[in-house]
C-alpha cells in the first residue's frame, strides 16, 4: 500500500540521513586514500594473512560458542518462565553495556583466585581464554537472538508437531530449523563485533587483525591507508553480513505474534541439563565481573574525584537518549522501505544498511571529523557524539524494527489506513501502538550501545565534555580500579532501571484491561 | 441429540469410559481472571463424532487444545479410551495421546515440503509403509503433483488438504478438527467433507468437529454440543 | 483503576519529563560554561587523573574557562593526534599537552603547531626546547623496570634492557607493553635511533622469539607485576610509582645506568596554529611549563624526572640522579615510523 506524500518525503529524508551519517564517514576518507602509495597496502603479507585467518577463526568459534550457549539459555527462559527466568533476563540486560575489559578483568581475577585455591597455574592467556571471555561478553546478544528466534515460531506449528512426535524431536525438527535464521543472524553479528574488537584479545595476549589496523594507524597516522588495510576485514565482514541478510530474508517469520508459551515441554533429563547449565552460565557471566567490581569498589582504593562523575553520567545519558530517539525516528521509515523492497534492489539496500556495522570505529571518527568540517555549526557541538553513536548503531535499529515489521500482520495496518476518517489518524492510532514494543526495544538497545561507545566518540567529543566510558578508560589506565568499579556498577544500575522501566511500560501496553 | 455444554453430566460415565472414546469431566479453564471454560462435561463413545458449535470466543478452540494436551485445565479430567490423560497432578504428553488435529489455519511447517509435512507423524513407520501411506493420501486428496512443493508454493485450498492429510496420516484414534474448512468454496468443502467422513469411518476414529456451518455439521454428525457464552463481554483467543 | 489510555499517557509524560530533565541537566553545565567570557581548549594525552586538577587550578586562578579533551589509552594514540591533524584547517584546540614528545614532533611536521617561547621556561635546559619555539618540554617519566620483590631476590634484579633477552630470567615471567603504542613505541624508536635500525630490530626479534609476555599497556605490566603474574616488566615511572605508593612489594630499577642510560620521556606543550583563543592559550602555556606546575605534578607522582631543581624532589629518585639516554628528540621521531612498522611485523602474529 502506498504511503502518503508526507510519509514518502520523510522516508527520503531518513534514507538521506542514513547515507550521510553511516556511509558518509567512510566516503569522506576517500581523499586520504588518494594520497596513499598503493600496492604494498592492498596486498597482505603472509604474516598479515595468518593474523587475519586467526582472527576469523577466533571470531567464528566465539560466535558459535556464544550462540550455542545463548540458545540453551533462551530455551531455559522460554520453557520455564517464572522468577528464575526473570532473574536470568535481568542479569543479561545488566551485563549488556558492560565494557569488554570488565569481563576480562573479572575473569582474570577469578582465574587468579582459582589458581591460589587449587594450586593450579592456569595463566588466563591465549586463544582459549580470549574465546571464553568473548563468549561471556557477547552472551546477552546471543540470548537475545535466540529468544527472538523462539518467539518467531508460530505456536500452532509447534502444537501440531507436539501431537505427532516427542517434545525433543519437535525441538530439533521444527523449532530449531524455524529459529535458525535468527541464530545465524545472531552468530553473524557476534562474529563481526569480535572481528572489530581487539580489547579482549590483547588483554589475553593474542593478536588479531584489528590490532594490526590500529598499529598501522598509530605508525603512519594516515586514515586512508588504514582504511585500505581494513578492507580485508571489511570484505570478510561483508561475507558474514551477507549471511545475516540471507538468513533473515529466508526466515519465514510467522506473521502471527507468538508471545505466549503453551504447556511446558518435556525433555529428557540428559537434555535438560544443558539449559540449566546455560542458566548457571548466565549467573556466572554476570557474577564473576560483578563480584570483582564490588570487591574492588569496597577495597578502599577508591579515588573519589572532587567533582564526582555525575556530569559525565548526565552527559552520557543525554547522548544515549539522543541516539536512541533519533535512531528510532530514522530507522522506522528505512525498515519499512526495506520491507517493501524486493529482488536485487532489496539485496543491495540491505547491504548498504549493514555496511556500517562492518567498519572499525576510528574510521567513523575520522570520517565524521571530515564530514563535520563541511557542515557549519555541527563540528564541535554536542551533535557530534550523537552522530558517532548513530553512525555506528543505526543499522542495528533498522534490523530490529524490520524484524518487528515482518512479524506484524500487515492487514491490521492496511485496515487502519482504509478505515481512517482523517489523514494520519491510522498512523497514530493503529500503526504506532502496534509498533510500540519494537520501537521501544530498538530505543533501549541503542541507548545501551551508545552509552558504552568509545572508539568513534573519543575522536569527536566536544571540548569540555566527556562520557562515562571515556572516564572509565582513563581511570582504569591510571589504576583507580575502585573508581572504575563504582562507575561500572552505576552503569549496571542505570541499565537495570532503564530496562525494567521499559519492560514495565511494555507490560502496560500489553495489558488488555 | 443436542447436549448443553454448561453443567451437563452424562448419566453413566463409568460405562461410557469402559467403552473408550472421549470423556470430559468438570473442565475449568481461565486465563487470568477471564473464565473460558466452566464446568464442561460430556462423553463421546468410541467411533462417534461430535459437533461443537457456539459463538466466537466461547472456548471451543481452548477445549480442543486441552484435549490435545496443548493446554492444561485448571480443574477437571480428560479421558481418552479409558485412560486419564489430564487430571489434577496427572498429564499425558500430546504425542502419546494418539491424536490427529487440524487447526483453523493450515499450519504447515514452512521449511518442510508437502510430503515431509504429511509424513511427519509417521516418521517411525517403516519406509515402504510410510511411502505407501503418503501416496494414498496424496491421491485421495488430489495433491499428488504438489508432493515436492513447499507451503508457500501452494494455494490455500491445497494447504488445507495437506493439513488434513497430515492429521490422518497416522490413522489416529482421535481426530480434532477446529473449523478446518473455513473460507473454502462449496464444491471443495463438500469434497473434503466426504474424505473426512470416509477416513474417520475407515480408521474408526472418535472425532470432535468444531464449526459454525450447519450444513457441515449435519454432514458429519447429529451429535451437537452447543457452547453458551460464559461472559458476554469476554474476548477469547480462538 | 485508571484506564489503559490514562496510564499510557501518564507514562509518556513521565518519560518525557525525565528526558527533558536529563537534557537540561546536561545543558546546565554547558550554559554555566558559556557564561564566562574567556576560554581555552586544550587537548591532552596526560592522564585525566593528573591533568584535571592542574587545569582546574589554572581555571580558578586565571578565571579562564578550560575545556579539555582527554585521550584514552585504549585508543592506542590514534585518538588526539589524528584528531588534531584532521582539524588542521579549522582547529578547535588551542593547546596540545602531551605526556611524551614524538607525537608532538609529528604535529610540528604536519604543520599543526605554532611557535611560542614561554618566559616561564627560561630555567628549562635548552635541549628540552624546540629551537624555533614549536614546543617546550618539561619534567617527565622514565622507562624503568618494575620488579616483584617477592618473586625476585635483590641480587637477581635486572639492570639492563639486554637482560630481557637473557636466559637468566624466564621469558614468560617478563612483561612489556605493545611496542607499537604509547611510550613503549617511543622507547622502541629511541632504541632504533641509539643502536641503529639493524641492531634494534634484532633485539626485538629476540624478545619475540624468547616469548616475552606482550601486554596491553604500561598499567597492565604494573598490575601483573604487583599480582605476581609477572616477575618483572618494563613500564613508566608514574605507573611504577603508583604501585610503590599503594604498598605493593615492588622495586623500581632505572636500567642501563652504567651504559646507554635510561630513556626519559618528557612532557611537551605546544600552541596550535590558528588557535581561536591564542591569548588565553599563551597564558596557559606559561602556567603549564612553570616550576610551580612541575612541582605539583612531581608531588602527585606524574613526574619522576623533573627538568629543573625543585623545592622537593620526588621520593624514590636515586640520590645520584638518573643517567638519561643521550638521544636527540628529532632523531627519535625520525626513527619512529620504521620502528612501529617493524614492531607490528614482529609482534602482531
Amino acid at each position: 500500500m502506498q504511503s502518503s506524500r508526507l510519509g514518502q518525503s520523510f522516508t527520503g529524508f531518513a534514507v538521506l540521513a542514513f547515507l550521510i551519517l553511516c556511509l558518509g564517514p567512510a566516503l569522506a576518507l576517500i581523499q586520504d586514500i588518494g594520497g596513499v602509495a598503493g600496492g604494498n597496502v592492498a596486498l597482505l603479507t603472509s604474516r598479515q594473512l595468518v593474523v587475519l585467518a586467526n582472527s576469523v577463526i577466533y571470531a567464528l568459534v566465539s560466535a558459535l560458542g556464544a550462540i550455542t550457549a545463548g540458545w540453551f539459555i533462551a530455551l531455559f527462559i522460554w520453557n520455564r518462565p517464572g522468577f528464575m527466568a526473570q532473574i536470568i533476563k535481568l542479569l543479561l540486560i545488566i551485563m549488556l553495556p558492560m565494557p569488554a575489559f570488565i569481563h576480562a578483568a573479572g575473569w582474570r581475577a577469578a582465574w587468579r583466585f582459582i589458581n591460589d585455591v587449587t594450586g593450579y597455574n592456569f595463566s588466563g592467556q591465549g586463544w582459549a581464554a580470549a574465546v571464553v571471555i568473548t563468549i561471556m561478553a557477547f552472551l546477552p546478544i546471543a540470548v537475545g537472538a535466540a529468544w527472538l528466534g523462539l518467539q518467531a515460531v508460530n505456536k500452532d506449528l509447534i502444537g501440531v508437531g507436539r501431537i505427532c512426535r516427542s517434545d525433543l524431536q519437535v525441538l530439533s525438527e521444527i523449532i530449531l530449523p524455524l529459529s535458525a535464521p535468527f541464530l545465524a543472524a545472531g552468530a553473524a553479528i557476534i562474529s563481526v563485533l569480535s572481528l572489530l574488537d581487539y580489547t579482549i584479545p590483547s588483554l589475553c595476549q593474542v593478536n588479531v587483525y584489528a590490532l594490526e589496523i590500529f598499529a598501522d594507524f598509530s605508525a603512519v597516522n594516515n586514515p586512508g591507508r588504514s582504511f585500505l588495510l581494513a578492507l580485508p576485514l571489511i570484505i570478510v565482514n561483508t561475507v558474514i553480513a551477507a549471511g545475516i541478510l540471507l538468513s533473515l530474508r529466508n526466515a519465514g517469520i510467522s506473521g502471527v505474534k507468538n508471545p505466549l508459551n503453551q504447556t511446558r515441554f518435556w525433555w529428557p533429563f540428559w537434555f535438560w541439563v544443558l539449559p540449566v547449565l546455560g542458566a548457571v552460565t548466565t549467573v556466572v557471566q554476570a557474577g564473576v565481573p560483578f563480584i570483582t567490581l564490588l570487591l574492588t569498589a569496597l577495597s578502599g582504593e577508591t579515588l573519589w574525584r572532587q567533582y564526582g562523575f555525575a556530569g559525565e553520567m548526565a552527559y552520557s545519558i543525554a547522548v544515549a537518549v539522543g541516539v536512541g530517539v533519533i535512531a528510532v525516528l530514522l530507522a522506522y521509515p528505512i525498515a519499512k522501505a526495506l520491507n517493501q523492497a524486493a529482488g536485487g534492489l532489496g539485496r543491495f539496500l540491505w547491504l548498504l544498511v549493514l555496511l556500517p556495522l562492518l567498519m572499525p570505529a576510528p574510521v567513523f571518527g575520522i570520517g565524521l571529523i571530515r564530514l563535520g568540517m563541511w557542515i557549519p555549526g555541527i563540528y564541535g557541538s554536542d551533535l557530534m557524539p550523537i552522530m558517532a553513536g548513530l553512525a555506528r548503531f543505526l543499522p542495528l535499529a533498522v534490523l530490529i524494527i524490520w524484524a518487528g515489521l515482518k512479524r506484524m500482520d500487515n492487514s491490521l495496518i492496511e485496515a487502519g489506513r482504509v478505515l481512517q476518517s482523517k489523514p494520519g489518524h491510522s498512523f497514530f492510532r493503529v500503526e504506532l501502538p502496534l509498533l510500540t514494543p519494537v520501537l521501544l526495544t530498538s530505543f533501549l538497545l541503542l541507548f545501551v550501545l551508545a552509552f558504552g561507545e568509545l572508539g568513534a566518540s573519543l575522536l569527536v567529543m566536544p571540548p569540555g565534555r566527556s562520557t562515562l566510558t571515556i572516564t572509565i578508560y582513563n581511570y582504569l589506565h591510571y589504576g583507580a580500579s575502585g573508581s572504575v568499579s563504582v562507575m561500572c556498577l552505576s552503569i549496571a544500575l542505570l541499565s537495570c532501571l532503564v530496562w525494567v522501566g521499559g519492560l514495565k511500560s511494555l507490560e502496560l501496553g500489553r495489558r488488555v484491561k | 441429540m443436542i447436549l448443553k455444554g454448561k453443567g451437563y453430566h452424562t448419566v453413566n460415565l463409568a460405562a461410557v469410559q469402559d467403552r473408550g472414546g472421549i470423556t470430559v469431566r468438570n473442565l475449568d479453564k481461565s486465563y487470568g481472571r477471564h473464565e473460558v471454560l466452566k464446568n464442561i462435561s460430556f462423553a463421546l463413545k468410541a467411533g462417534d463424532s461430535l459437533i461443537i458449535k457456539g459463538p466466537s470466543g466461547c472456548g471451543k478452540s481452548t477445549l480442543l487444545r486441552i484435549l490435545a494436551g496443548l493446554e492444561i485445565p485448571d480443574a477437571g479430567e480428560v479421558w481418552l479410551d479409558s485412560r486419564v490423560v489430564s487430571a489434577p497432578g496427572h498429564y499425558e504428553l500430546p504425542w502419546l495421546r494418539g491424536i490427529g488435529m487440524v487447526f483453523q489455519a493450515p499450519t504447515l511447517w514452512p521449511h518442510m515440503t508437502v510430503a515431509e509435512n504429511i509424513t511427519y507423524p509417521i516418521m517411525n513407520w517403516p519406509r515402504d509403509k510410510r511411502k505407501a501411506r503418503l501416496a494414498g493420501l496424496l491421491n485421495m486428496l488430489e495433491i499428488a503433483d504438489k508432493e515436492a512443493s513447499f507451503p508457500d508454493e501452494i494455494s490455500g485450498g491445497q494447504a488445507r488438504r495437506v493439513a488434513l492429510a497430515r492429521a490422518f496420516a497416522a490413522r489416529p484414534r482421535f481426530m480434532l478438527l477446529d473449523e478446518p474448512l473455513t473460507n473454502l468454496n462449496y464444491d471443495l468443502k463438500l469434497h473434503l467433507l466426504e474424505h473426512i467422513k470416509m477416513e474417520v469411518e475407515r480408521n474408526k476414529s472418535t472425532m470432535i468437529y468444531v464449526t459454525h456451518d450447519s450444513e457441515e455439521a449435519g454432514y458429519i454428525s447429529s451429535n451437537i454440543l452447543r457452547f453458551e457464552e460464559i461472559n458476554q463481554t469476554s474476548r477469547i483467543e480462538d | 483503576m485508571l484506564s489503559l489510555n490514562m496510564q499510557k499517557r501518564r507514562l509518556i509524560i513521565l518519560l518525557g519529563l525525565i528526558l527533558v530533565g536529563v537534557l537540561i541537566l546536561a545543558g546546565c553545565s554547558h550554559n554555566n560554561e558559556t557564561m564566562k567570557a574567556r576560554e581555552v581548549v586544550i587537548y591532552t594525552s596526560v592522564d585525566q587523573v593528573f591533568a584535571e586538577p592542574i587545569l582546574k587550578e589554572f581555571e580558578q586562578q586565571s578565571k579562564i574557562k578550560v575545556k579539555a579533551v582527554y585521550d584514552v589509552e585504549a585508543a592506542k594514540t590514534t585518538g588526539l593526534v589524528n584528531r588534531l591533524i584532521a582539524e588542521k584547517d579549522k582547529p578547535q584546540a588551542d593547546i596540545f599537552w602531551s605526556s611524551e614528545f614524538v607525537q608532538t614532533i609529528l604535529l610540528q611536521e604536519k604543520g599543526v603547531l605554532d611557535t611560542y617561547k614561554p618566559a616561564a621556561a627560561a630555567d628549562i635546559p635548552s635541549s628540552f626546547k624546540e629551537k624555533d619555539g614549536y614546543w617546550t618540554a618539561f619534567g617527565g617519566r622514565a622507562r624503568v623496570f618494575l620488579v616483584n620483590t617477592e618473586k625476585v631476590a635483590a641480587a637477581d634484579y635486572p639492570a639492563s634492557l639486554q637482560d630481557m633477552n637473557s636466559d637468566k630470567w624466564p621469558a614468560e615471567r617478563i612483561g612489556m607493553p605493545y611496542p607499537m603504542f604509547g611510550t613503549t613505541a617511543t622507547h622502541a624508536a629511541a632504541l632504533y635511533a641509539y643502536m641503529g635500525e639493524a641492531e634494534a630490530r634484532s633485539y626485538f626479534q629476540n624478545l619475540q622469539k624468547r616469548g616475552i609476555r606482550i601486554v596491553d599497556g604500561n598499567s597492565v605490566v604494573r598490575d601483573m607485576v604487583v599480582s605476581g603474574e609477572l616477575d618483572w616488566g618494563i613500564t613508566d615511572t608514574d605507573d611504577a610509582d603508583g604501585a610503590v605508593k599503594s604498598g605493593a612489594r615492588v622495586a623500581i630499577i632505572y636500567p642501563d645506568q652504567s651504559d646507554m642510560g635510561t630513556l626519559i620521556v618528557p612532557n611537551t606543550v605546544a600552541l596550535i596554529k590558528g588557535a581561536k583563543n591564542s591569548d588565553a592559550a599563551r597564558e596557559m602555556i606559561e602556567y603549564l611549563v612553570s616550576k610551580e606546575v612541575e612541582q605539583k605534578l612531581t608531588d602527585v607522582g606524574f613526574i619522576q624526572i623533573p627538568c629543573r631543581e625543585l623545592d622537593s624532589m620526588p621520593a624514590g629518585l636515586p640520590v645520584s640522579g638518573v643517567k638519561g639516554m643521550s638521544i636527540d628528540f628529532a632523531a627519535v621521531y625520525k626513527a619512529q615510523e620504521s620502528a612501529k612498522r617493524d614492531m607490528a611485523e614482529i609482534f602482531v602474529r
